[in-house]
Parts: C-alpha cells; structure tokens; sequence
C-alpha cells in the first residue's frame, strides 16, 4: 500500500469562520445596541460608571454583548488568571473526565454487544442514568467515594459515558453481514472477527462519539467545578453572573473560552481520527 | 496577583510537616485540618471566616482552615454529613428541614441575628404594601429561601399558587433589571447593592422587608455534626472561638475585612464598593441593634421559636423543632 | 414481547428488590437523606401524581421534545451546508461542535433574559445541548460516501439532488439517529437543569425546590418521572429508527427488537 501524504487539518479554515462569525456578530450585537441603548446612554450603558443609565439598557450588554468588547475582556492581563488559567485548569480536568469516560462508555458498549439480552437488560438503565442531575448525584457520590478527586472524576466521567456507548453500540452492531459470513467461513476466530472486522467498522461511529464527549466533558469539568473548586473556568462564569451586568464582557470572554476548550480538544481528537482510521473515505481524498 | 490560597495552604502543610519531621518544642502538634463549606461564593457575607483566617486567628487556635466555596449544586448540610466539611453555613430554614430528616446536625454559633431578605420593586409597580403583590409577577428563592415568602402570603390569606404569579428566581438580577418581574426577592447586602449599582436610585424603589412584616427567620449558621459536637468539643471551640474572633474584626475593621475579601473574591467580577456596602449590611445583621459583642454568635430562644414555628406551620419540618437538640450555645458567649 | 421486555423488567424488579431491602444504602453506608427508598419514591409519586406527570407533559416533556426537534433541524441544516461546501467542514464544523462545551449555568440565564421564564427559554437551551451531537454525526453520515458510490452515482448521470437524496441522505440516516438518541437524554436533562434556574413550573423546579429542603422523595419522584419520560422519548425515537431505516443492518439484525 502506497503511503499517502495525511493532510492535517490546518487552523486557517477556523480562524477565517471564527472572524466571520464575529463580523457577523459585531453587526448584529451594533445595530441591536444601538437600538435598545438611546445615545447619551451608551458609554455608561458599558463603562458602567454613570449611575443614570436605565437598568433595561445595561442588560442589553449581557444578552448580545458588542464582540469588540469581549475580546478586550480576553485579552486584558488582568483577566489572565480567571479565562485563561482557568481555562487550563479546567481544560486537565475535562481531558481525566474524557479518558474515564470514554473507557466506561466503551467497556459498557461492548459488553451490552454480547448479547441482545445484555443490551436489553442494562440500555435502559444507562439511559436512565443520564436522567439524574448532579445535584441528586453529588451528594451520593461524595458519601461513596469520600475521597474529593475520586468523586469529582467520576461526576465527570458519568456526563461524558453515555454518548460513547450509544455511538459504539451502534458501529459494533454495524457489521456487514457479508464481511461477517466471508470472515466466518474463512474459520475466523472470534477475537479475529472483533479486531478485523467489528472494530474497524465501529470506529467511524466510536470517534464521532469521542468527538461528541471531547466537547462533553469540558460541560462535565465545569459541572464538578461549581461543586466547590476554588478556580476554573465553571467558577468563572457563575462568579461574574452574579454580581449584575456590568460584568457581561467577562462573563461572555468566559463562555468564549470554554467553546475553545472544546473546539481544541475536538480537533484533538479530530486528528486522533485522521491517523486512526485513514481508510476512512474523507480522508483519502 | 491574586493571593494565591493554594499554594499558600500547600506552604503552610510543608511547613506543619517540616515542624513535625524536625521535632521542635514542647508546644508544636500538627494542625488540625478543618474544611468549612460556606453557603455560596466567596464575598463579605462570610467575612468572618476569610479575616479569621487571614489574620491567623484559626492559626492561633492551631487549625488549618480551608474555606470552600459554595454554587448551585451544593448542599452544605449534605458536605458535612458525608464528611466532604467539618463546618457548614446554611439558613435555619433548611438547616431545620435536614435535621428534621435525619442528618446528624447541630447549630453551634447564631452568626447573623436578623432577617436580610427583602422583596424589591420599582416605583412604578407600585407596590407600596405586601397586599399590593397580588396578582404580580413576583420572584422568590427557592430551595430553602422561600419560607419568609410563604409566611408573608399566609399571613394576607392568599395562595401562591392562585393569588400571584410567583417565579423560581435565579441567582441574577438581570430579569429583574429587564423588567421582568414586577418584584423580586433581594438581600439588603448584595442584590439590593447591585440593583442600586446597576442604575436603579434607592428613591426608585419600594422595599418590603420580611423582618418589619413580622416574618423575618434566622439565616446564616454555623453548624457541624453531632458527633464532632460530642467527641471533638474542643475542636468546635476553638474553631468557633477563632470564628467569632474574625467576625469582630470583620465588624470593627470593615475597611480591613473587605481588603481581605477583596483576596478571595473572582478579580474584576465584584468591585471593593460593592463588597464594603456588602460588609456594612451585613454587620447590622451580625451584631444587630440593641446587642453586645459579647452575643455575637449566640442563638436567641425567642428568635429561634419563631423561624422554628414558621417551620413547622408550612411543613418544612414534620416535627417541631427540639431547641434543645437543633442548636447549642455552649461555644458562644461570655463563658 | 416478553423476550424483549423480560431482561429489562427482570433487572428492574431485581435492583428495586435490593434497593428497597437496603443493600446499597448497607454496602454504601448511605442514609435515606441521600437516597431515598423505592417505597418512599412510589409514595410520593402517587401523592403527587397529578402535579407530577402534569408537569412531565405539559412542561418539561415538551421542554425536551421541542428543543430536540429544533436543535436536531438546525444541526441537519448545518451538516448539510458544511458536506455541501468543504471549507466548511474544516473550518465550521469545529465550531458548531464547540457549542456543546458552554454549560447550561451561562446559556440558562441569557436565554431566558431573552425569551422570558416560560418554555420558549427552555427549549432554546435543550436545542443548543442538542445540536452539537447532531451536527457532528450527520455531517459525518452525509460526507463520508465511498468514492465508488460516488462514482457509480455520476457514471449513471445521477443529478446532484438525487446524489443527495439517495446516496448521502440515507447514508446519513444511521448517524442522524444515533445523534438523536443522545440527543433525548441531553434534551430531558437540559429541560430538567434549565428549570432551575428562573421558571415556574415543570419537574426541573419540582426538584430543585425540594432537594434543597430534604424533601428527598419527592425530588426524587421528580427524576424516576424524568426518567420515564427519557425513556418514552428514546423509545419513541428507536421505533422510528425501525421505521424508517429498516433496512440498516444495525436495525436488521436484532430482528424483532
């Protein structure tokens, strides 16, 4: 087989969207600014400072902030530490989610792939599972695991698992027949069938899985973080919510950062993909 | 740079292990590890704590105190029962619900004496009166905070649920700034401070406090297991010695408490004003009209008969609540 | 129909049994403040039946329902746009996918300063938390073609609509489905957290109100009901899935599921 030269996926389609997307936005976020906001009000209606401007009008900051200021609050040192920092610390905790997470979730999907029987008896509990939000499940959680890091891992593995096992699941149940009988009649053994054949045809699926849990499980680290962390870029955000709209640039710098968690650790496992399955179609191209 | 408290508390454990390891004095023992879980985030309403620390009172008593902050998930009665804190800060409201479940918990200091929630409008609702909120839009904090509310419409015979339109308020005042609700429920030292800095003047506003319409429940605690009440009594004490301490700095040096918050706080999102009208409101609660500091902490039967009583009128508890089981004012006070 | 529902109820009845007897609460050394008992749950649901499954259907479930057909149409609309043009798949498809790390305690409150305390903000939230996943995999159904397929298509004269309608829309079909049944538990507990915060009714409220005041069963009745309604609503996408794609051998093999 010849080898064929992989294309990375190289930043500048993102970047050039992402600048679109934000022309797109300073347009729409100017025009409703200024409709909503009359003019001696503006500057106060940012800054703040000037005690006169309507309450109606300094939240039009926090519901379609002007981007030119988000990107100020990014990239103003003073913010370092609460986006950026905070975003790393948050970003290692979504990566130990991601791992356990995606484990579990395999583990689950292909013992529920035995048997019909399995996938019967334990799917709808997998369901259900997802079903109980965090502020049921902490307390039980801490009181098992009453080490505080082994608790939190897990809160955080339990919201990344079930995409995964879904996905796989499913790509493990997507065998060709044909591939299966060819594989069968050549006395394959069964160990030979899951690595030859289910596997490759289930990865396709699995990775658009990891990829789905990749961006879950920064949702999953923030979730665990507003359960007491001391920094991160959950505590961010509900910080600079409450104390009122002033801190709309900050709050929206902060949602910023976490979808760029998210789109880095996608392309992440983006590029895992391109290397792990370069048969695929796409990727010969 | 922000004060960074992690690595502060990791120097201060080297240093506790160090003093071990190399033996020292008669007088040295290793600190005792303390987790206090505060109610929510970081901010003078827990300004005791933060200037009891700061200032090395916990220190002084030999406890290594960490201070964990609090956000929409967490139950502080659930972190000290699991073991997750050793202290937690709740409202009695709650804290009597738990305890009326089962959970093994004990007031041990009274910190704030006096109801801070109010119910806030805009003049233009003109909403001068309790009856005035009939048939409104009005937003209440639920999950524990919702008692005063309900005594209030009980107390005008109306139903919540058919008199008025009542609304789960959140933690922002946004929707409220927006023009959303007609009132809504407000602390006299945060969200009515972020109401006035967010362009509202005081004029503007009709305040209907809970304490004035005779309804007002305790709040803010300090509580631990009764088991560390029981087996670790000179643990408590001291904790809650250092506690009290830190909560009569906080009041006497409130410029001081708020610089010490300020350390804690999310940088940028909370402003030192903010936090100084916060810690001026919240000393009125602490150390109420007519007390001495000498009471700071102390828990008032009559007070707490009435939230115990507004308790059990709308089944927050099944049973009454045993003052002599609930709480203890055996670490507060003049010994 | 019993050999497709025996396991799942045989298992139920088994972990009821056991839940009820104590053995979790024993072998977690957990306290009924923290997990309640089946019989409590069972006790409250029945006291409160008529609040609870009038919120599941006429609030929350709806919540869920709603939001999923919306985010699941948006995020087919964009997989189609970005396989349509291919510089979007590289530099849009990140992106969209990136929506679905921005958690619901940010969304939640803009959402509803938006569209008020009602469903509308709810259901804006749960098409956000579901788009992502849609996306994502309809993209990949919709793109990832065998050239020979492809080939075969043009070799036939084969317009490009009907390269569409019959090569990538059924091939997709499988992904889209598969997102759709993530994209039901997503919406259940995206309604479920939104109505924590700002709302006035649904069972989102009914649990928040009560787990913060020890009213463990009837939080939990709020979640067993929760439950049931996630579960009728992937139920009632995998029958779908049965009924439209049949012929996929996922579908195919399980014979009569």
């Amino acid at each position: 087989m010849t080898a064929r030269r992989l294309r990375l996926p190289d930043p500048l389609p993102v970047l050039i969207v992402a600048g679109a997307i934000l022309v797109a936005w300073q347009l729409a976020a100017t025009l409703y600014f200024n409709a909503s906001v009359s003019p001696e009000f503006r500057d106060g209606a940012i800054s703040g400072a000037d005690p006169k401007v309507p309450p109606e009008m300094r939240v039009v900051m926090m519901k379609l902030p002007l981007p030119n200021l988000v990107l100020a609050a990014l990239v103003n040192p003073d913010n370092a530490a609460q986006l950026w920092l905070a975003g790393l610390i948050t970003l290692r905790s979504a990566v130990v989610g991601f791992a356990v997470g995606g484990l579990i979730g395999f583990g689950l999907a292909v013992l529920m792939a035995q048997t019909p029987l399995l996938e019967r008896s334990l799917l709808p509990y997998a369901i259900i599972s997802q079903m109980v939000p965090v502020i049921a499940l902490g307390p039980i959680v801490y009181s098992i695991f009453k080490d505080e890091n082994v608790a939190r891992i897990l809160i955080a593995a339990y919201v990344t698992f079930f995409p995964v096992t879904v996905s796989t699941l499913k790509g493990l149940r997507s065998v060709d027949p044909n591939a299966l009988a060819l594989m069968t009649s050549l006395a394959a053994s069964r160990r030979q069938i899951y690595l030859l054949l289910r596997l490759p045809t289930a990865l396709p699926y699995i990775f658009q899985a990891l990829k789905i849990a990749a961006t879950a499980s920064v949702i999953g680290a923030i979730v665990v973080e507003l359960m007491g962390a001391q920094q991160g870029i959950g505590v961010t955000i509900l910080r600079t919510q409450y104390y009122g709209p002033a801190n709309a640039a900050k709050l929206w710098g902060a949602i910023v950062v976490a979808s760029i968690l998210g789109l880095v650790f996608f392309r992440v496992v983006a590029v895992a993909e391109r290397f792990a399955t370069r048969w695929q179609p796409e990727f010969r191209a | 740079m922000r004060f960074r408290f992690d690595l502060a508390l990791r120097l201060a454990a080297a240093l506790t292990l160090s003093a071990l390891v190399f033996g020292s004095t008669a007088t040295a023992q290793t600190a005792d590890k303390i987790r206090l879980q505060i109610k929510w985030v970081p901010q003078a309403q827990f300004a005791g704590y933060f200037v009891a620390q700061d200032k090395g009172f916990y220190a002084d008593e030999n406890l290594d105190v960490t201070i964990v902050p609090g956000g929409p998930d967490i139950i502080p009665e659930q972190q000290v029962t699991n073991g997750q804190a050793d202290f937690g800060v709740d409202w009695v409201a709650s804290f009597l619900a738990f305890r009326d479940k089962g959970l093994p918990i004990v007031d041990v200091a009274q910190i704030y004496q006096s109801s801070g929630l109010m119910l806030i409008s805009k003049k233009s609702a003109n909403i001068k009166s309790p009856q005035d909120l009939l048939g409104r839009n009005v937003g209440v904090w639920y999950g524990g905070n919702e008692f005063e509310f309900l005594a209030l419409m009980d107390k005008l015979k109306a139903d919540p649920d058919k008199d008025l339109n009542v609304i789960k308020q959140g933690f922002t005042m946004d929707p409220f700034l927006a023009g959303q609700m007609d009132a809504a429920s407000a602390m006299t030292y945060n969200e009515y401070q972020v109401v006035l800095e967010s362009g509202v003047s005081a004029d503007d506003l009709n305040v209907i406090r809970y304490n004035d319409e005779g309804v007002g429940m305790l709040e803010d605690n300090l509580f631990a297991t009764e088991d560390m009440v029981a087996n670790k009594p000179d643990l408590v004490q001291r904790f809650v010695r250092a506690s009290l301490k830190g909560w009569q700095s906080a009041i006497d040096d409130q410029a001081g408490a708020v610089e010490i918050v300020m350390k804690h706080v999310e940088p940028g999102s909370t402003t030192a004003d903010h936090q100084g009208r916060m810690m001026s409101e919240v000393a009125k609660l602490v150390l109420a009209p007519g007390m001495t500091a000498d009471q700071i902490g102390v828990m008032d039967a009559g007070r707490f008969a009435t939230t115990a009583d507004i308790a059990y009128k709308f089944h927050v508890i099944n049973a009454p609540a045993d003052p002599a089981k609930s709480y203890t004012n055996a670490f507060v006070g003049t010994p | 129909m019993t050999r497709q529902w025996g396991p799942p109820l045989a298992v139920l009845v088994a972990v009821l049994g056991l839940w009820q007897g104590g053995a979790f609460h024993a072998l977690f050394r957990l306290r009924d403040f923290q997990l309640p008992y089946p019989v409590q749950i069972i006790q409250a649901i029945v006291d409160r039946s008529d609040v609870l499954w009038r919120d599941a259907i006429v609030y929350t479930g709806p919540e869920a329902a709603a939001g999923l057909i919306l985010g699941g149409l948006l995020g087919f609309g964009c997989a189609v746009l970005f396989a349509s043009i291919p510089f979007l798949q590289r530099g849009a498809l990140p992106i969209a996918a990136s929506f679905n790390s921005i958690p619901i305690i940010a969304v939640s409150p803009i959402a509803v300063l938006w569209l008020g305390f009602g469903q509308p903000s709810k259901i804006a939230v749960v098409a956000l938390m579901v788009f992502a996943p849609m996306v994502v995999n309809a993209f990949k159904g919709l793109y990832s073609i065998e050239p020979q397929s492809l080939e075969l298509m043009t070799s036939l004269a084969a317009s490009p609509r009907d390269v569409f309608w019959k090569l990538r829309f059924p091939h997709a079909l499988p992904y889209v489905f598969t997102a759709l049944k993530v994209g039901t538990t997503l919406a259940m507990i995206g309604a479920l957290v939104a109505e924590f915060f700002n709302a006035q009714r649904g069972l989102g409220v009914t649990l928040s109100t009560n787990i913060q005041v020890a009213k463990m069963p009837i939080a939990w009745a709020a979640i067993v009901v929760a439950a049931v309604v996630g579960l009728a609503l992937f139920g009632g996408v995998s029958l779908l899935e049965r009924a439209v794609i049949p012929w996929h051998v996922s579908v195919r093999a399980r014979g009569g599921e």
